[in-house]
């Protein structure tokens, strides 16, 4: 029994707090590690599409969108024109303008500083965010992904020099993992804030899925996103005032 | 460097701009209501609008995989079982599964 009194010496240590910024780290990990794998994909297939290692970095750094990266990568081999360009990412990436609006509080106040972490928001790290989140820790969630990202991009790009060509035309979904964990972190989210503030909590969620599916079905995946963001906010506010 | 990834670059990059950067510069006072309904209603919508949109377009590449794998994430991460890992775990695990067999 001559260990036990490490334990009792360790019991009137004070407790070492962990700070916040690592928990914050922490908290994002999982989500950086999962979208490695869509980014790395982005830089095999801009690689294959004739863009330099530069180009694949600098569209991960000043782009800094999953979806509008991918859509784009086509467009740009058959030489589109910028407004073309603008005008699909745009839309593609039009729901972060509400979701912009509602991060302000946690941004930094001056003006470069905010930019550049406003222009590092992701789907990603708003999932992970919390309102109570302070400046440093949105920073460090938003860069842990975006520099994830970005890395991962230019990896990517470096391994298509190596990868055969017959393994990208296999089955295998690369990007399925990144969809798991914003479906994960998004239900963690609802189930945050629905609780204690709705009763019938099942039929309002339900509702407003299936009003989600029907905005998708008739908008389409690129234009569904303001229309039917709005009109299930709109539900929601009338749900609880009618409650 | 080539003329069409650079104006894909210059879109990207206009794109952020636009939606992400000029939102959060326009210093805009909104009604105490208003932000309110920004900061309590308008993400649980956007959160409802992902998972609508990501159970949808993973249906498209494969529908039976994806609506089983996405349903035991929703549940594991509904029961709140082995944290994130798990849940991701759980749902790629069901998919390639499913998917390879």
């Amino acid at each position: 029994m001559s260990n036990l009194p490490s334990l009792e010496i360790d019991k009137d240590r004070p407790s070492r707090k962990v700070p916040s910024t690592r928990r914050a780290f922490l908290r994002v990990l999982p989500s950086a590690i999962a979208i490695i794998p869509v980014s790395m994909l982005f830089g095999v297939l801009a690689y294959r599409a004739n863009w330099s290692l530069l180009e694949v970095l600098a569209a991960g750094f000043l782009g800094f969108t999953g979806s509008g990266q991918f859509a784009l990568l086509p467009l740009a081999d058959t030489d589109a024109s910028f407004l073309t360009m603008l005008l699909i990412c745009a839309s593609i990436n039009s729901r972060y303008f509400p979701i912009a609006f509602t991060t302000t509080k946690r941004l930094p106040r001056t003006v470069l500083p905010r930019m550049f972490v406003s222009h590092m928001l992701g789907d990603e790290a708003y999932a992970t965010e919390r309102t109570s989140d302070t400046v440093l820790e949105t920073l460090v969630i938003r860069l842990t992904i975006f520099v994830f990202w970005v890395v991962s991009g230019v990896i990517g790009a470096l391994l298509a020099q190596a990868i055969p060509g017959a393994w990208l035309s296999s089955d295998i979904h690369l990007g399925f993992p990144a969809s798991v964990v914003l479906v994960y972190l998004s239900v963690t989210q609802i189930k945050m804030r629905v609780s204690g503030v709705y009763f019938h909590k099942s039929m309002m969620i339900a509702a407003c899925l299936i009003l989600a599916t029907a905005s998708y079905e008739w908008l389409g995946p690129t234009y569904f996103w303001i229309p039917s963001v709005l009109i299930t906010a709109i539900i929601l506010d009338k749900w609880k005032k009618y409650e | 460097m080539n003329d069409g990834s650079i104006t894909a670059i210059a879109a990207l990059f206009a794109t952020s701009l636009l939606v992400r950067v000029i939102p959060v510069l326009c210093n805009i006072q909104f009604p105490t209501k208003l932000s309110k309904w920004m900061e309590n209603i308008l993400p649980l919508a956007v959160f409802l609008n992902f998972i609508t949109y990501i159970f949808l377009q993973e249906m498209q590449v494969s529908p039976e995989p994806a609506l089983a794998s996405l349903a035991i994430t929703v549940l594991l991460a509904y029961l709140n079982i082995g944290g994130l890992f798990a849940g991701v775990f759980g749902g790629c695990f069901t998919y390639y599964l499913l998917s390879t067999w």
